[in-house]
């Protein structure tokens, strides 16, 4: 298993993303037999076709790039816990992963968004505390 | 199964009642669906009560297991009280409730019952735990909320098939005049293309006015078999139809409060839509064409196309093509939708809203609308709810049995 943190920031939810050695990466599952990827991990494959075996399923690192389906710019941000330095408005998107998922995440930045644009994944700061900086998977447009 | 009628409605009116509780707000719904139905709570035989979301802000366990209570106020009986929750789909899940409780003989009269408190803001989570709470996660890494998701479908949905900016605006306008009649709704009055469109952008391309508020409110509804509603001295407002559906693996709507959602190929966005208005024709025998009113889940602007789209079974665009030449304003229309100013003109009180809908429809089959009074003659109409999660229900009601 990957550090959970690097000296470019802790994860706001470490089990569901890292920033490892070849990048950030999201963390869920894949079902060796459908191959089905599921984010966040799940215990067992999601298909109603596969058996509900734990043993069907393998740890999954993955999202590096995608296409936008679609985004919104969210004008008034979502109230505490969430905590975002940068303040709205701010952009979230809806990612195609070439496995066959769609995918929720903060967009970097605001303008030249275009419907089924390529973007890549990069680990963004959400805040700083004591720590340093806390960070998010993001969307990155290419 | 045996034939099941509405006899009675209810409801408190839309609002905030930051001093009344659920429990009280559910009480007057049922007093009111009683006095409606000229029945008695002795005669009351079964409660099947919702049970509300929101319960780390407001009344806790008490609203969670809302029959209890209610039935406690009302004065306990020893009747059965079920409750149960399906989030924005729960009235008409609760009605289903019902419905099959009085369809398979096991009694004779049912009180459907659902009180919400969720006036003031948007729903956050429920809990702070970090391993497995998906909705907190969901919160702390993306911060997108509720309406958010809608606004992206909406997108995708302009650039697919056309919608505009005015189309969404009349969304809204078009069930504004039929509010202002209503004394259940809460913002009672008309709005001009122009004036939605000049609100404040609050997710883009969702202005503030395309986008419901939420309210608090309560709404019951009395089911009985037919041989009771043919006894009791109101029209019968039969159930004709009833379904609940629940999203197919592979549909890639990404729906709230989740992180995510697996693209099958071949699998329809909204296929719990779908699903839920195909088993309505086929319990009910009717076709769209042969609906004459119909409430849709408008919680936005996008809801309001999308649904229509599903319920009128045409091609993407046809609510769109609808809203443009009038006809689904309520009184003029020729489709009309949302004939008591609909989720937009109420506000959404979120598991009593598909109450509020059948109290609309029937109040509308049965003429007693007063001044909002659909003028066309009046046989069948549909109700349509969306769920949290990818869940739907929806009923056909029907003059004629």
């Amino acid at each position: 298993m990957e550090r959970l943190t690097s000296n470019r920031g802790r994860p706001v939810v470490p089990q569901h993303f890292f920033d490892g050695p070849d990048g950030p990466r999201l963390r869920g599952t894949r079902c060796r037999s459908c191959e089905t990827v599921s984010f966040p991990a799940t215990p067992f494959c999601t298909n109603p076709a596969c058996p509900k075996d734990r043993a069907l399923v393998e740890e999954w690192h993955g999202g590096e790039r995608g296409v936008l389906w679609s985004w919104t710019i969210q004008q008034i941000p979502a109230s505490p816990p969430f905590r975002f330095d940068q303040g709205a408005p701010y952009a979230v998107g809806m990612v195609d992963l070439p496995e066959g998922i769609r995918v929720l995440g903060l967009l970097t930045r605001m303008t030249d968004l275009q419907l089924d644009m390529p973007v890549r994944l990069v680990s963004g700061t959400l805040f700083e505390d004591e720590s340093g900086p806390v960070v998010t998977w993001m969307w990155q447009p290419e | 199964m045996r034939d099941v009628a509405v006899i009675g409605v209810g409801a408190h009116p839309w609002g905030a009642y930051p001093d009344r509780s659920m429990t009280e707000m559910g009480v007057e719904a049922i007093v009111e669906a009683l006095e409606d139905a000229t029945l008695e709570w002795r005669d009351v035989e079964a409660v099947v009560a919702g049970s509300y979301l929101w319960t780390r802000d407001r009344e806790g366990l008490f609203a969670f297991m809302s029959g209890g209570p209610i039935a406690a106020q009302m004065g306990l009986t020893g009747i059965p009280v079920v409750n149960c929750t399906n989030a924005s789909a729960t009235g008409t899940t609760l009605l289903r409730e019902a419905y099959l409780t009085v369809a398979s003989g096991a009694h004779d009269i049912v009180v459907a019952v659902a009180s919400d408190k969720s006036a003031g803001g948007l729903f956050t989570p429920m809990s702070e735990d970090i391993q497995f709470d998906l909705d907190y996660v969901r919160w702390l890494t993306t911060g997108a909320i509720s309406p958010g998701y809608w606004a992206m479908e909406c997108r995708r949905r302009m650039h697919e098939i056309g919608t505009t900016e005015e189309d969404l605006a009349l969304a809204k306008v078009s069930s504004g005049p039929a509010s202002v009649a209503n004394p259940k709704a809460r913002f009672r009055r008309a709005f001009s293309v122009e004036e939605v469109l000049a609100s404040p952008m609050v997710v883009d391309p969702l202005h503030l006015f395309e986008i419901c508020a939420t309210s608090d409110g309560a709404a019951a509804v009395i089911l009985a078999s037919g041989e009771v509603a043919r006894r009791v001295n109101r029209p019968p407002i039969w159930v004709k139809g009833i379904a609940l559906a629940s999203k197919i693996f592979g549909d890639p709507s990404l729906r709230t409060p989740t992180l995510s959602a697996v693209i099958r190929p071949g699998v329809p966005a909204m296929s719990e839509a779908w699903s839920c208005v195909e088993q309505l024709w086929q319990q009910s025998g009717i076709t769209p064409s042969d609906v004459d009113l119909i409430e849709v889940p408008d919680n936005s602007s996008w809801h309001y196309v999308v649904y229509l789209d599903i319920i009128l079974g045409g091609e993407p665009g046809t609510a769109e093509a609808l809203l443009r030449e009038g006809g689904t304003d309520p009184l003029t229309g020729r489709m009309p939708v949302g004939a008591g100013g609909g989720v937009a003109g109420s506000g959404e009180a979120t598991i009593a809203q598909g109450l509020l809908q059948i109290h609309e429809l029937v109040t509308q089959l049965r003429g007693e609308a007063g001044d909002r009074q659909v003028p066309k003659r009046l046989r069948s109409a549909v109700a349509m709810t969306y769920g949290y999660l990818g869940n739907n229900s929806g009923c056909v009601l029907s003059t004629e049995l």
